[in-house]
């Protein structure tokens, strides 16, 4: 059987490349990811209590969940969480802009 | 065709094909076969390609009115029509499915299965906030925005390729 932590670990590293496409959704704190035309992805932070949860989800194209893996579980999908959020909402860009900003001479 | 041969060399050629006439029978027999294979196979091939240009034309259809509906979320979720934004969005979400699974492998549907996807993810978590007792409309609006510039892309792709066949 197929080791989940391999797989998270493939897709942090996909996403460290840029090479899935993480958008969000329109629930707060859920991003997602269509590739290979028959995968979509959903990784999305929630909580439970007094808890917060970070899963991530595989889905097939009939929308069916084919996996389901919490924080709990892999302790990277929190990393991939934060990673895809980074990636959706073009974090990175706008620290730059940021910066750019403050650099640049007042006027 | 012996009229058109010398006269010397008819008689020759009238005993070569009583000696010969059944092979040249088999050689006539299997030109006619590959002729009629040829013809069968041209025949199948055009029935393939009005079958394909049907299922993307019903393709198209569903998903030139998904576009609308689309178009519809955003208007309704600015007004605040939640329940409609729900079952926009669903209807959406269903024709991406439906277009996905039936005819994904269609060579004018098959780089598009990621956008119909992505579009369909986007609808699921529209239908999914409009149920909230306040949705985010800012949230909402985002997502219809992707989702409909997704299906747009895809039917910008099937018409310019119905355009390139015809």
């Amino acid at each position: 059987m197929m080791d989940n932590t391999d797989l998270v670990i493939k897709l942090l590293d996909a996403t460290k490349q840029g090479k899935i496409d993480w958008r969000p959704t329109a629930k707060t704190d859920e991003f997602t990811a269509s590739f290979g035309g028959k995968w979509t992805l959903l990784c999305r932070q929630f909580a439970t209590g007094s808890q917060i949860v970070e899963r991530l989800s595989l889905q097939n194209a009939a929308g069916e969940e084919l996996l389901s893996i919490r924080d709990s579980d892999i302790s990277n999908v929190t990393r991939l969480y934060e990673m895809a959020r980074r990636y959706a909402l073009k974090v990175d860009e706008a620290i730059a802009d940021l910066m750019k900003e403050i650099d640049e001479p007042q006027s | 065709l012996l009229i058109l041969v010398p006269e010397q060399f008819q008689e020759a050629i009238k005993q070569w094909f009583i000696k010969n006439w059944g092979n040249v029978a088999s050689v006539w027999g299997l030109s006619v076969s590959i002729y009629v294979l040829r013809v069968a196979k041209g025949a199948r091939r055009a029935a393939e390609d009005a079958k394909m240009a049907s299922r993307t034309r019903n393709a198209l259809q569903e998903l030139q009115s998904a576009v609308v509906s689309s178009a519809e979320i955003g208007q309704y979720a600015s007004t605040g029509h939640w329940l409609v934004v729900k079952l926009r969005a669903s209807e959406v979400l269903g024709c991406c499915r439906n277009t996905v699974n039936r005819w994904g492998e269609d060579s004018a549907l098959k780089g598009s299965r990621n956008r119909l996807n992505h579009a369909a993810e986007q609808m699921r978590s529209i239908a999914e906030e409009a149920t909230q007792p306040e949705p985010n409309l800012q949230a909402v609006i985002r997502a219809q925005l992707d989702a409909h510039e997704a299906l747009n892309a895809v039917v910008g792709k099937i018409l310019k390729e119905q355009e390139a066949r015809s």
